[in-house]
């Protein structure tokens, strides 16, 4: 209470309240982050155990794979395609004006493979994976199916998380990669129609690969990665968190969304931080 | 036989639940009745499994506390151990088939083929169902939930209000089993409200699970 005095240059009990809030809100988070880390330092450690994968675990594995990496790739291709002209849409109309179009490449290099790649393919892996795993744990805990797996000795952590968080890191590497293809082909034939023709394909894909440094490829490598598996982590947390209501399925994976998308911002962030400064 | 049937497979001391004290203890080859007749569901099963602990009192299976096991132990012990669930106890986006094989396939049991050939073929539920859970009706799901439960040769067998709206041939069918699977030592735990005299000519010899008054 001394700090809360009446008296003296001290703080007030309001400026206390708002402190503990505040405080209180950095400590739950920090200890949200460090069980999502648990979470997925538990899924890398059991998932190197040989005697981990039994045939179900497979199954689910692949099953993840296929509904977060095979049915999502044409939509994200789509999407490269079309970020990739929009990219070079705007190169090519501010680039032309200061005579440096040599510079295309260079630039859908940075812009696409630095930051806009991995966040795009993220972004429609948690709209997709994030909310459909999140829902689904959700309900298979409301219903008891959980509790089913558990009492027969089978563990919920090696059955239902480590597929998932894997197949989902798996799946967004994969996306990304494809992400980053289609974006550069799509750039290609946006020059082509641009230029009416009058570009050559090795030309334009050389000025791209020379503008890839190591740094790029360590940060594309992180950011493809990291995130998916947090993402992965984080839904099927939110997702295990519920209780025995049905009305709590809906909240887990709006939460399961907004916290991946929360997790993905901050490690771009850092992963660009550590590769670029 | 007589070794086996001088073990205790599950044991509860003091467990405190109902306004009651519970005790009781299970060789292997016997049958106990818990009259389970106050809410919530399952709280026994997930005592007698250890998937949660009781807040006042001990279980313990094959002479050990299921607390002092780690995770991975107590996984493994509970593949010895089949559950028949009242309400639910499948997996909803997996196949009939693939549920009744889970167990075996994450437990690896040696010969699983044969037995769940067996178990389903006694249950008249061969071959196995390849339909999703929620489809198939409530008689196949019992059927397929016993012939998971029995395969694999369980140490025990938990049953929750295992023949709530059974007809008769399912009736005999589960007692039937039962027999057979005592005969190989295995201890029964059936949790029910209330136990007919037929059902009880059935499982004998059948000890009912006493309580005292909590103090």
């Amino acid at each position: 209470m001394g700090l809360c005095g009446e008296g003296g240059g001290g703080y007030s009990e309001r400026d206390m309240t708002w402190l503990g809030h505040v405080g209180a809100g950095v400590l739950a988070r920090l200890g949200r982050a460090a069980r999502v880390t648990a979470v997925v330092w538990g899924v890398l450690a059991r998932a190197a155990l040989p005697g981990t994968w039994s045939g179900p675990m497979r199954n689910v594995l692949a099953r993840q794979i296929l509904f977060t990496g095979l049915e999502a790739m044409r939509f994200v291709s789509l999407i490269a395609l079309i970020v990739g002209a929009l990219v070079v849409v705007q190169a090519q109309y501010w680039l032309t004006r200061l005579g440096q179009t040599a510079l295309i490449g260079p630039i859908l290099t940075a812009v696409v493979l630095r930051e806009l790649g991995p966040l795009l393919t993220h972004f429609v892996v948690i709209a997709r994976s994030g909310t459909a795993i999140s829902t689904e744990l959700a309900s298979m805990k409301v219903r008891g199916e959980v509790r089913a797996l558990d009492a027969m000795g089978i563990d919920p952590f090696v059955y239902l998380v480590i597929p998932r968080v894997l197949g989902v890191a798996a799946s967004t590497f994969c996306l990304t990669i494809i992400f980053l293809g289609v974006t550069f082909l799509g750039g290609y034939a946006c020059m082509w129609v641009i230029l009416l023709g009058d570009i050559d394909m090795g030309l334009f894909l050389g000025n791209i690969i020379g503008a890839v440094t190591i740094p790029d490829v360590y940060s594309l490598l992180a950011k493809a990665i990291i995130p998916g598996l947090l993402t992965g982590a984080i839904c099927c947390d939110e997702g295990l968190g519920v209780g025995e209501a049905s009305t709590e399925v809906p909240i887990a994976a709006t939460r399961g969304v907004v916290r991946s998308v929360g997790a993905l911002f901050v490690t771009s962030l850092l992963i660009s931080l550590a590769a670029y400064l | 036989m007589s070794n086996a049937a001088e073990r205790v497979a599950l044991e509860a001391r003091g467990v405190a639940r109902g306004g009651a004290v519970w005790s009781f203890a299970l060789r292997a080859g016997g049958a106990v009745w818990i009259p389970n007749d106050d809410a919530p569901e399952g709280e026994w099963l997930d005592w007698l499994t250890g998937i949660e602990w009781p807040g006042e009192g001990e279980v313990f299976w094959q002479g050990g506390e299921w607390r002092q096991l780690g995770a991975a132990a107590a996984a493994r012990e509970r593949g010895r151990i089949g559950c028949v669930f009242a309400d639910g106890g499948l997996v909803a986006n997996l196949d009939m088939d693939e549920n009744v094989w889970l167990p075996a396939r994450i437990h690896r049991w040696e010969g699983a083929g044969g037995q769940i050939e067996e178990w389903a073929r006694f249950f008249g539920c061969w071959p196995l169902s390849s339909e999703r859970a929620p489809v198939v009706g409530e008689r196949l799901r019992r059927r397929l939930l016993w012939t998971r439960a029995f395969a694999g040769r369980p140490a025990a067998l938990i049953l929750e209000h295992p023949l709530v709206e059974a007809s008769a041939e399912d009736c005999e069918l589960l007692f039937e089993g039962i027999r057979r699977a005592r005969e190989w030592g295995c201890a029964v735990v059936w949790l029910d409200r209330e136990l007919p005299e037929e059902t009880r000519a059935a499982l004998a010899p059948l000890t009912r699970a006493e309580a005292r008054p909590q103090a």
